[in-house]
């Protein structure tokens, strides 16, 4: 079967999944900022509100594209998801256990808001934000073992070590970065939701622009922990750096150059923290809050594209070359060209007004009340 | 790394919960959405506020009921993959088409929840608005329309041709053979060769190497991806399925509307009126089933004898009225019972044939037998549905009878709401035994004839800890859906407030 389009699919919805997820856990966290702080600043309460629907919204639309991520995975690459729920079974564990415990809290902490002690609606939310944490704790090992495919021992038939999968030295460090870029992006598309709504409000002002600073200042962890993912890939993931780096560095041979993707991501996260902190001390320059956030999620996208299209040809890499996606491409069926556009292009258009209309919702109903 | 038979039994358990849990959302987002239908043309037609009021609530309750489903979904979707790593073959082929079109499905169905809940009193003419509607509930039909035909694929693998027959002397023809039969017999033969040996579970085999040589050798496992959609047993059980669904949600609603009406005497006619529109969409749509009912039926004596012997208690071959009736016109007639399909496979026509080494007599005989031994399970089981649906008939008919008989039943409208109640309780049950006849009735196979639950379970133990993770997961999963329903019903949140008069 031709890649092309299975990558289409799998890569679009993959990336409206993951920009809403990452959305949502920075979402978490400054909403339990925020309510932190309302209990001794009343002003803040709005605010903090606010952004705790938002984050409802979008958790409908990451919920929705992660179901969908697991059918398109297994339907083209059904060998490679047998050996991912084989090998990587605790880590999947550790996401689910994530997905039950977020969704439990975001709703305990819905019902409990002024029904309970403000300390003990605040653990509640700080077991919210934190579990937002443990999906990508979980899912984030898939992306590791396809970089570096520690705890395989076998593929015919499929045996490794599943404890073993954990040590895998890359997780570590994209983990990290993961984290860090998820709170930037959160806490970016806070600050551009409430300066949205400070403009009837200019009390939320103040809040907007706080998000913002945090949102730039994840930047020099995620940078950090980026140079670390960055320096580790080079033991453990040779072609994929060779891929990043491929312009810029006199490193091996790669099929696949990523390195302006890389660059652009690079550029846009120093961007990110100058004009984060210039918002911080002038929030009545909205337009910066409106740009700020379409920029962080530019920069995941970016970032994902580098990840993911520098393993190209290959699905797993082994040191300098790889595995090639042909390998776990299904080829148990002839599946016709014409299907899988229909799908596609049924899933973009719907797509386009789903989002559309969820983020007028969000300006009308959450965001203006 | 070895899957004990204890633990499979526990796994299986595990899956039915799961799968429970999950169809309560579904039959809300499916059942509810009929009704937001048809509730909401009404309104329009007849200028009615009660009606668009309650449309409006019957909308939220889908909005969160979606929410919910989508996440919980994940997890279902998440632990099956897992735990039954197996079936991942069949998502690559058999399932690949309507699983793809799911996506679509599913895309279309949230967009447009979206948009006919934003879009409420925001169109000049109300029947835009219905339109929206109506498109959504389309999609809503088509998801659960697609994933029965995955699940009916289990029941009657179509496509396969002579194959399974091979195997099992009793057994149809499912179709044209439009499935590499050389590949799926390797395919088989490896899974019976991992049931004996130290491997443990046939999942560990979907891999690429495996794939890859049997491809070469053979080609392509399947020829025609449409293979699920265009089985006949797949366009009577989504029929069925889709009815029993919404029939389900749809006395949610009534028994909902009964409940009020009962406990708020002030407010009982508002209630009354509410409920008998609801309830009468669930009656005619109950009295459909029963119709519906004889061809789901004929396909299971078509296409699973054992399942029928079952359902029919038939040890020995013999008359069973009900189905002699409805199908030959003959009380009398002589069905094939556990006797027959046993006699048949002790006369195998290719008694030396093997599998793996296996002789498939023996296969065939111990497969029989094991099938044999969910008969009093199955039969009580259907027995007991069948008993709850003349109940609901019974009550659907009364239900009908209170349009065209009003004066009858003028002064006993209380009778009718706690008939609604009751249909609550009893509606549930009677399609949770419907789908347990289904399930059950299909063993000792996952693909019926063809693959066994052990050869698809994953090779890693599930643990306790496990088992209670993904239990605890769905159950608190459940229960926070529904009581985020009755929290928002009882005191709509500002920003859910949808075109409040």
């Amino acid at each position: 079967m031709d890649l092309t389009l299975p990558i289409t699919v799998l890569g679009t919805i993959l990336l409206i999944h993951l920009t809403f997820v990452n959305i949502n856990i920075g979402l978490g966290f400054y909403s339990f900022i925020l309510r932190w702080r309302s209990i001794t600043n009343i002003e803040v309460v709005k605010p903090a509100r606010k952004v705790f629907k938002f984050l409802v919204a979008s958790e409908v639309v990451s919920g929705v594209y992660g179901t969908m991520i697991t059918v398109a995975l297994a339907g083209f690459w059904p060998t490679l998801v047998n050996i991912a729920t084989i090998i990587l079974f605790i880590p999947l564990i550790i996401s689910i256990i994530g997905i039950i415990t977020r969704l439990t809290s975001i709703a305990a902490y819905w019902y409990t808001w002024d029904k309970v002690q403000p300390k003990i609606h605040l653990s509640i939310g700080l077991i919210m934000a934190l579990s937002g944490l443990a999906i990508p704790a979980g899912f984030r090992y898939i992306f590791a073992f396809i970089d570096n495919p520690v705890g395989l021992a076998s593929l015919n038939p499929i045996s490794g070590n599943i404890v073993e999968a954990l040590m895998n030295p890359i997780y570590p460090p994209l983990l990290l970065h993961t984290w860090f870029g998820a709170l930037s992006i959160g806490f970016l598309a806070a600050a551009a939701g409430l300066a949205w709504s400070s403009r009837k409000d200019k009390t939320i002002e103040k809040w907007s622009g706080y998000a913002s600073l945090l949102g730039g200042l994840m930047i020099i962890p995620q940078g950090l922990t980026g140079f670390w993912f960055w320096s580790t890939l080079s033991f453990h993931s040779a072609y994929l750096f060779y891929s990043i780096n491929i312009s810029f560095l006199p490193t091996g041979h790669s099929l696949t150059n990523v390195s302006y993707t890389f660059l652009g991501m690079v550029l846009l996260a120093i961007a990110i923290l100058t004009l984060g902190i210039i918002y911080y001390y002038q929030p009545s320059r909205k337009w910066i809050a409106y740009l700020l956030a379409p920029a962080a999620v530019a920069s995941l996208i970016l970032g994902e594209i580098t990840h993911d299209i520098g393993r190209l040809p290959y699905m797993v890499i082994l040191g300098e070359t790889g595995i090639p996606m042909e390998t776990f491409i299904n080829k148990l069926l002839i599946i016709e060209p014409t299907l899988i556009l229909s799908v596609i292009v049924t899933i973009i258009f719907f797509t386009i007004i789903f989002i559309a209309l969820l983020y007028l919702y969000l300006v009308k109903g959450i965001l203006e009340e | 790394m070895e899957t004990s038979r204890a633990d499979l039994s526990g796994i299986l358990h595990l899956s039915a919960l799961g799968i429970y849990m999950h169809a309560v959302t579904v039959a809300i987002v499916i059942g509810f959405s009929v009704t937001l239908t048809i509730i909401e043309l009404l309104g329009i037609w007849k200028k009615d506020t009660d009606l668009i009021k309650l449309a409006k609530q019957i909308s939220l309750v889908i909005v969160i009921a979606f929410v919910f489903g989508a996440a919980t979904g994940t997890l279902v979707e998440f632990g099956l993959i897992q735990v039954w790593n197996g079936v991942i073959l069949a998502i690559g082929s058999f399932f690949f088409t309507p699983l793809y079109l799911e996506l679509a499905a599913f895309t279309i169905e949230a967009a447009l929840l979206v948009a006919l809940l934003y879009t409420w009193d925001k169109f000049k003419n109300p029947w835009t608005h219905w339109t929206i509607t109506f498109t959504y509930t389309l999609g809503a039909l088509l998801s659960g329309a697609l994933i029965t035909s995955v699940n009916s694929w289990m029941q009657a693998p179509w496509g396969t041709g002579e194959i399974v027959r091979q195997i099992y002397p009793w057994a149809p023809v499912y179709g044209p053979t439009l499935v590499n039969t050389d590949f799926l017999l390797a395919v088989k033969e490896a899974l019976v060769k991992t049931s004996v040996s130290l491997i443990g579970s046939g999942a560990s085999l979907v891999n690429p190497e495996i794939i890859d040589t049997l491809v070469d050798s053979y080609g392509e496992l399947l020829k025609d991806p449409w293979v699920s959609i265009i089985n006949p047993y797949a366009l009577t059980s989504v029929i069925h399925q889709l009815l029993a669904t919404t029939i389900v949600g749809v006395f949610w609603i009534a028994g909902t509307l009964a409940y009020n009406g009962l406990r708020k005497r002030e407010k009982r006619d508002y209630y009354l009126k509410l409920f008998k529109t609801v309830s009468l969409i669930g009656a005619i749509l109950l009295i459909i089933q029963g119709i519906e009912g004889h061809e789901q039926g004929l396909m299971v004596y078509l296409y699973q004898p054992t399942k029928f012997a079952m359902i029919s208690g038939l040890e020995k071959s013999g008359p069973y009225l009900p189905a002699g009736l409805t199908i030959f016109g003959d009380p009398n007639y002589v069905f094939k019972g556990f006797d027959y399909l046993i006699q048949a496979v002790e006369n195998h026509p290719n008694p030396d044939l093997k599998i793996a080494g296996i002789p498939i007599k023996e296969i065939a005989l111990r497969d029989t037998l094991n099938a044999l031994e969910k008969l009093p399970i199955v039969k009580t089981l259907y027995e007991f549905k069948i008993g709850l649906a003349a109940i609901a008939i019974i009550i659907s008919l009364m239900i009908i009878s209170s349009f065209v008989f009003k004066r009858l039943w003028t002064g006993k409208e209380k009778i009718l709401l706690y008939s609604g109640l009751a249909m609550f309780f009893i509606a549930p049950v009677m399609a949770g035994l419907g789908w347990a006849v289904r399930e059950i009735g299909r063993k000792p196979w996952t693909v019926y004839g063809l693959l066994y639950p052990e050869e698809l379970v994953t090779p890693n133990p599930i643990g306790v800890e496990v088992a209670i993770t993904i239990i605890g997961g769905i159950i608190v999963g459940l229960i926070i859906n529904l009581t985020t329903i009755y929290v928002v019903l009882r005191k709509p949140p500002k920003f859910l407030r949808i075109g409040e008069e």
